[in-house]
């Protein structure tokens, strides 16, 4: 277990050489709302790997959401700013898709279609495939069968998959992911978690990074290479911990649990 | 006006509770107030007039007259609040209610009211607003009939500054007009609906304002809203109990067939009784039945001519305001900046009731030979414009972020996403939105066609006038005291416009709310 305590020092020193796939430097969040200022994000600085499943994890109402919408280029900064390859993120990054915690589907399109509408922009592509790579994209997420139901018709783990499999279509270097079970039941979330890593970080996958943001310490324990903890409003990071644990990862064995106290520990 | 608003939630509250609490009473009241809210009253109004004048003559007939316009144009709105938000509580409570034994009446002041005051309100300020425009229009029309018409009012100051080239009053009364729509609605509805948050029923109810310096500072953002939500409001949660009724049930094209025979079969009903109806009033009077029956045919051909003009008039004006309001409304929707300029903006304008423009309009194209035509048209645009662009704006800003933040990070282009998020989008409340907005055109249209008409009274030669039309026709009527072709006329027009709204509105509606709406 490492964990790293003064978390500024480690991001400022960085590679020289190759700018990094993502850089978030100094970022601060705050609002003024009627005649108070409310401050979201006090300064989080990280730099995320290569081949990385990154969580961040936070108390709800922390700002981990917005801290994600900045990254994505949605939402600016007031402090500090998100770097992409060296180059710094004003509006929305071409590199970055999102996973969102309500699915973010048209209700109007069906499977496939929703899968194809974020493929549009890639104008290189030929209407046939586009179709081409949404139906793989379909098929990898288990959902082949259901092309042309309706999200009306499926129930909120096939919406999610639906979302995973519009994300893979994309292939973003970075895919960022909103609390993507927490709209979940349990038991389909816990399916769902069993099947997205093996998804998203695989050799061949264009997905270089992913980040995903949680409340549920056991779920970011299962799931992530390495966590950043954020405090509560404002948020800063309290720690950033690697989670070395062979995959699958048993929730029941004793390092597991290790893991999980010790993050709890810094929430509480 | 103030006595007409109060008379309607005190009616609105007896309906509306009836109607929610007891099973037979919903079956009969919901579909009568369904066909009344789409009836254009505004027809129905030389009738009122004459009746209210007989039973009492002079002044106060005329200005019951008036109120009892006003009334019946704003008690739809609030009943159906109050019907659905009395529908609408919580289980629990109903149960604690049983617990404790608590009698019918205590049962209405404790928990029916209360929890009827919220929707009340916010109806509240919409029909404010919809009252006034009949309060301009009625005194306008009563203005026609030279022996009875209101003597003060500020429609009628409209009118007469008009008529007579003050252009100076004129303006003045226009913006008096407006300020008082706006003085109104900032200082007494929106007091009403902040007050009535304290009665929300259910756990999410969020914390007041009360800091008057804040409400002050904020007054206009806060009027601004208020409106759209009243206006999200009315219009959203007005249709979504027509598809209480039947389960659904897959239809064959028999089905499709027999239910078409029943609408006509029905049509033919009530324009049957029409005519019987309107042939008897003369009877009562006195006169031979036969002739009386004959001519009630020969009328009834007339109505229906001038019927179809006005119906082409009508639509042609909506597929123009369709044209105008779909892209304004998505692009103040979808901009921040532009939406926090427009909404005041939109408020100022659309508190000037349509008809009260009339009299410039008919005045400056009178030399145009198609000038008539043009005046009626923009009166009638104008009238169904807000209704659009108001439904169209709340609908694309009901879009969930999530999903405007997966447009943006798609990077689809401004084309594709009005056409695969916005547009769609709209929808649902886009066809609440020309529910409403014909159904007001139909009303516009009487006070269009008709005022070309009353405004020559001074002079006797008709400034402008279109050529044919159902508004004229009972402007026509009205004055030769034809009660034959008036009661005719507004009979015909009303169960039009009702078939139309059951046959072809509805179910558009239903089709676009099964597959248009965000639900999780």
């Amino acid at each position: 277990m490492t964990l790293t305590q003064d978390v500024s020092r480690n991001v400022a020193s960085g590679s020289a050489g190759e700018p990094q796939l993502l850089e978030v430097d100094h970022v601060g969040l705050s609002y003024v709302t009627e005649n108070r200022k409310l401050e979201v994000i006090d300064d989080v600085s990280f730099n995320a790997n290569i081949n990385e499943f990154m969580g961040i994890l936070a108390p709800s109402g922390a700002g981990k959401s917005s801290l994600l919408r900045i990254i994505a280029g949605l939402q600016e900064p007031t402090k500090g700013e998100v770097r992409i390859k060296g180059k710094r993120v004003v509006g929305p990054a071409k590199e970055v898709f999102m996973i969102f915690q309500n699915f973010a589907l048209l209700p109007w399109k069906n499977v496939q279609e929703n899968v194809e509408l974020a493929l549009m922009p890639m104008k290189e592509l030929t209407p046939d495939e586009r179709a081409q790579k949404a139906l793989k994209a379909i098929s990898d997420v288990n959902l082949a069968g259901f092309e042309k139901a309706f999200p009306g018709e499926l129930s909120g783990g096939m919406k999610q998959r639906v979302g995973i499999a519009r994300a893979l279509a994309l292939e973003p270097e970075i895919l960022l992911m909103d609390e993507p079970f927490s709209s979940l039941d349990e038991l389909t979330a816990e399916h769902l978690r069993g099947e997205v890593y093996s998804l998203l970080i695989s050799k061949d996958s264009p997905i270089h990074t992913v980040i995903m943001v949680s409340h549920n310490v056991e779920e970011v324990v299962e799931l992530v290479d390495r966590v950043l903890v954020l405090s509560n409003r404002p948020s800063r990071i309290l720690a950033d911990i690697h989670i070395d644990l062979p995959r699958p990862r048993n929730k029941k064995s004793d390092e597991f649990y290790r893991y999980t106290d010790k993050i709890y520990s810094l929430l509480v | 006006m103030g006595l007409a608003l109060f008379m309607s939630i005190l009616f609105s509250w007896a309906i509306g509770i009836t109607a929610a609490r007891n099973r037979t009473a919903e079956r009969i009241i919901l579909p009568v107030l369904d066909v009344l809210q789409s009836i254009p009253i505004l027809g129905f109004f030389p009738v009122v007039l004459v009746i209210f004048v007989r039973l009492l003559p002079g002044m106060a007939g005329i200005n019951l007259a008036v109120i009892f316009l006003i009334f019946t144009s704003m008690s739809w709105n609030i009943a159906f609040g109050v019907y659905e938000s009395v529908k609408s509580i919580p289980e629990y409570y109903l149960d604690l209610a049983n617990l404790e034994r608590i009698g019918t009446w205590r049962r209405i002041t404790t928990l029916y009211i209360p929890a009827s005051w919220a929707r009340v309100a916010y109806n509240s300020v919409t029909s404010w607003s919809v009252g006034l425009f009949y309060l301009v229009s009625s005194e306008i029309f009563t203005l026609g009939s030279q022996s009875d018409h209101v003597d003060h009012g500020i429609g009628v100051d409209i009118a007469t500054f008009a008529g007579n080239g003050l252009w100076n009053q004129y303006v003045t009364a226009i913006l008096v007009l407006i300020v008082a729509v706006l003085l109104t609605r900032l200082f007494f509805l929106s007091q009403f609906t902040t007050w009535s948050e304290k009665f929300k029923l259910g756990e999410e109810s969020r914390p007041i304002k009360r800091d008057p310096i804040y409400k002050l500072y904020s007054w206009f953002n806060v009027t601004a809203r208020l409106r759209l939500f009243a206006v999200l409001a009315k219009r959203t949660r007005r249709i979504p109990r027509l598809n209480i009724s039947p389960p659904y049930r897959p239809q064959n094209s028999w089905d499709k067939i027999s239910r078409a025979v029943k609408y006509v079969i029905a049509g033919v009903l009530i324009i049957a009784l029409g005519l019987a109806l309107a042939s008897a009033i003369p009877q009562l009077v006195g006169g031979n039945l036969g002739l009386k029956l004959a001519s009630a045919v020969k009328d009834e051909g007339i109505v229906l001519e001038a019927l179809a003009f006005s119906f082409v008039r009508v639509w042609y004006v909506y597929l123009i305001a369709v044209g105008i309001s779909l892209p304004l409304g998505i692009m103040i929707a979808t901009s921040r900046k532009l939406f926090e300029i427009a909404t005041p903006l939109l408020q100022v304008i659309s508190a000037i009731p349509a008809p009260a423009l009339l009299p410039p309009l008919a005045i400056a194209f009178s030399a145009l030979s198609f000038g008539g035509e043009l005046t009626a048209m923009i009166v009638i645009l104008l009238g169904m414009l807000w209704y659009l662009l108001f439904n169209i704006i709340s609908g694309v800003r009901s879009i969930p972020s999530e999903v405007m933040e997966m447009a943006t990070l798609s990077r689809l282009s401004r084309w594709e996403s009005w056409k695969h998020v916005y547009i769609p989008a709209a929808l649902p409340a886009f066809i609440t939105g020309s529910i409403t907005a014909v159904g007001g055109a139909w009303n516009t249209l009487i006070v269009a066609e008709y005022f070309n008409i009353s405004l020559s009274g001074a002079s006797g030669v008709p400034l402008t006038q279109v050529s044919i039309g159902i508004g004229k026709l009972i402007d026509i009527a009205d004055l030769q005291g034809n009660l034959l072709l008036l009661g005719l006329s507004i009979l015909t027009m009303s169960t039009l416009v009702v078939m139309f709204n059951i046959i072809v509105w509805r179910r558009l509606y239903n089709r676009t709310t099964k597959r248009y709406v965000y639900n999780r």
